[in-house]
């Protein structure tokens, strides 16, 4: 009775639920401009927020945090460029359907079914946070590593018609997260002297010249083309159509509260398995996969709405940050006066039922604003595209400065752009690239870890993968993912269904 | 996949999804043994970090390294057995680089250079007047200033302003 009562604070102020749209709002805006991150956006408001009461400050931050993470979605779908890393796999299909003037029709479908996710995702974390947040603390390095591995697999789906050239863009990826200063020794790798190379590549600059550029300077190759004509007449879907996406999103939406929960993974890993596990499990999709395929778009952002409420389960039971986002929040509570962690939802339970409540909120503002500011996103599309690539590469330039004020960045954007350009001429995907690197540091440093706990013994390191549960689990999921992608696996399993 | 686009210079495939199976594109090899020489590389390097354990910083830019290494090798190798026929530097310019996409890297790389010395505004006012005029063909001088003006005035006034992030 106690958490209802908890529970409905934000309903009976007025001030918390206009805070709350109007961060829903301004987090759409911000999550669609590329370069623009949620987590910038939320820390610039820690900074706004600093004498405001927690109530209020929570509010607005719950807001931009939902409605940013959307917000990604739509320059993805429109532009082919994630406005956040969440929405990287959102693009691979929903670019393709944009390019069919089907633009407005997706980002309503996903925009739905979205809020559906994402209030899956509140309910699990009202119900198990606890449950969740134990477990995940079970979770040892080579777990986490293993789950790097498993993340990098997913470069078979999204490398198109040649995995070897996923599995070279995917291993490139790595390659390039290695490059500065090693964290653990401090040693320097490929940085060949350069002092800009020794804090590393953030992924994000190579993110916007791999999507942005590249695919400005593949427009240029038939610029003239006149620009697809968007089909807004409906943009908020027929029931039949949700009805038949809601099962799988619902599935993508567990995958990402399970993904989320996780420390170190956020919605981005979390749509990318989804993206992955809808590819898998969808038999006979309308338009095929990476042309346009509506469960394409489905799966990652339900995923990446259910990591929302899975990152704040570590953080509100355990003090750990789920990701960057809810590492900021973790932030804003330190300056309030209060600690995350297993005595917050003891001393101040409130605050646990408050969160939950703000998020739930937040999914419903989500729905009408994200219909409201749709129409003028979708219009983007429809300007030339001699005046609106341009305008795209302007806006990769100041979204790659933006992130560290240095103009090596954006030096190493272009590069990273024109490298991409090469790279689709000749078939590589760039999604395993980037995937590459953003996973590429967290099989790295746990990679490290495990071995170092198996004291260097390679023997030992292959027995506790067998011998734990959770590692033996992944390792078996991890087998089946290869196993799966394989000629014969294919041809087994067409003779048994014909049988 | 998008990603997979190859848009060939026939006028009736112009813009189309067209993907060429079994057939390497102009260059590939070169694109492939650029890919290898890029492994080999990574691996030289690699050798140059310290390596006493099996957790040492040198292991996963090894493994990696000779991922990439072997996997342009096989593609180097697909393509020698495909392509019998060496295409002419000519060729693959004119593939690799048809005259609008040389122009807006020329164009592009000139703002990023500029941008120290003339700063974000002037820099972005002129490389949008160059690049939308050079693509519209030189139409509507007056038109395409006041979309550059325009759209510089807001960038300024949204990231500047509002989200208080600093420009070039």
């Amino acid at each position: 009775m106690q958490s209802l009562q908890f529970f409905l604070i934000p309903f009976t102020s007025i001030n918390m639920m206009v805070l709350t749209a109007i961060g829903v709002l301004s987090g759409i805006w911000v999550g669609a401009i590329p370069g623009l991150s949620v987590t910038m956006a939320t820390s610039l408001l820690i900074s706004f927020t600093f004498s405001w009461d927690l109530n209020s400050a929570l509010a607005l931050m719950c807001g931009v945090y939902v409605g940013g993470n959307f917000g990604g979605a739509i320059t993805a779908i429109l532009l082919n460029i994630p406005g956040a890393p969440p929405a990287i796999a959102t693009g691979f299909d929903g670019y393709p359907l944009a390019l069919r003037g089907e633009a407005g029709k997706a980002i309503g479908l996903c925009l739905s079914l979205s809020v559906f996710a994402g209030l899956i995702g509140v309910t699990i974390l009202a119900i198990a946070a606890p449950i969740l947040g134990n477990f995940a603390l079970k979770f040892a390095p080579r777990d986490f590593f293993l789950l790097a591995v498993m993340g990098l697999l997913l470069v078979g789906s999204m490398g198109g018609n040649d995995p070897i050239k996923g599995i070279t863009a995917g291993a490139l990826g790595v390659l390039v997260s290695m490059v500065g200063m090693d964290s653990s020794t401090g040693e320097l790798r490929y940085t060949f002297g350069n002092i800009y190379l020794m804090g590393g590549i953030y992924f994000v600059t190579a993110m916007i010249g791999l999507f942005g550029v590249s695919e400005a300077l593949m427009q240029f190759r038939g610029t003239m083309q006149s620009s697809v004509k968007q089909n807004l007449q409906k943009i908020v879907p027929d029931w039949k159509k949700v009805k038949k996406y809601l099962p799988l999103s619902l599935r993508s939406s567990l995958i990402g509260v399970w993904i989320g929960a996780l420390p170190g993974t956020g919605g981005d890993v979390a749509a990318l398995l989804a993206y992955d596990q809808a590819r898998r499990t969808t038999k006979n999709p309308e338009i095929p996969f990476g042309q346009g395929a509506y469960e394409g778009v489905v799966a990652p952002e339900s995923a990446n709405k259910g990591a929302i409420a899975g990152a704040f389960i570590p953080m509100l039971t355990l003090g750990i940050p789920g990701d960057s986002v809810t590492a900021i929040i973790i932030g804003a509570l330190y300056i309030h006066g209060l600690q995350p962690g297993p005595m917050l939802m003891l001393e101040t339970p409130h605050l646990f039922w408050m969160i939950v409540s703000l998020l739930g909120i937040s999914y419903v503002f989500l729905m009408f604003l994200g219909i409201v500011s749709l129409k003028p996103f979708t219009k983007i599309i429809e300007i030339p595209k001699s005046i609106m690539m341009p305008v795209v590469i302007v806006l990769s330039i100041v979204g790659t400065y933006a992130i560290q004020n240095s103009l090596m960045d954006v030096y190493f954007m272009i590069g990273f752009g024109i490298f991409g350009y090469f790279m689709r001429l000749y078939g590589f995907a760039t999604g395993p690239m980037v995937l590459g690197i953003i996973l590429g540091p967290l099989l790295d440093s746990n990679y490290r870890r495990a071995m170092q706990s198996a004291d260097n013994n390679i023997l030992v390191f292959f027995q506790d993968l067998i011998t734990h549960p959770i590692s033996l689990a992944i390792s078996i999921a991890i087998l089946y993912l290869i196993i799966s992608q394989t000629k014969w696996y294919n041809s087994l399993k067409q003779k048994l269904v014909e049988k | 996949m998008i990603n997979n686009i190859v848009s060939k210079d026939v006028p009736e495939n112009k813009g189309k999804i067209v993907h060429f199976r079994g057939k390497c594109e102009p260059c590939e090899k070169m694109m492939a043994f650029f890919l290898l020489t890029l492994g080999a590389l990574g691996f030289y390097f690699a050798l140059s970090m310290s390596h006493e354990t099996y957790y040492s910083p040198s292991i996963i830019p090894k493994i990696t390294s000779l991922i990439v290494f072997f996997c342009a090798s096989f593609l180097f190798y697909v393509c020698l057995k495909k392509e019998k026929n060496t295409a002419s530097i000519k060729a693959c310019i004119i593939y690799l680089f048809p005259k609008d996409v040389i122009a807006i890297i020329v164009l592009l790389l000139c703002y990023a250079l500029a941008l120290p010395y003339i700063h974000f505004k002037y820099a972005t006012v002129i490389f949008l007047i160059a690049s939308i005029l050079y693509l519209q063909n030189g139409k509507s001088i007056f038109r395409t200033i006041i979309i550059a003006s325009f759209v510089t005035l807001t960038l300024v006034i949204v990231f500047r302003y509002i989200f208080l992030v600093i420009l070039p």
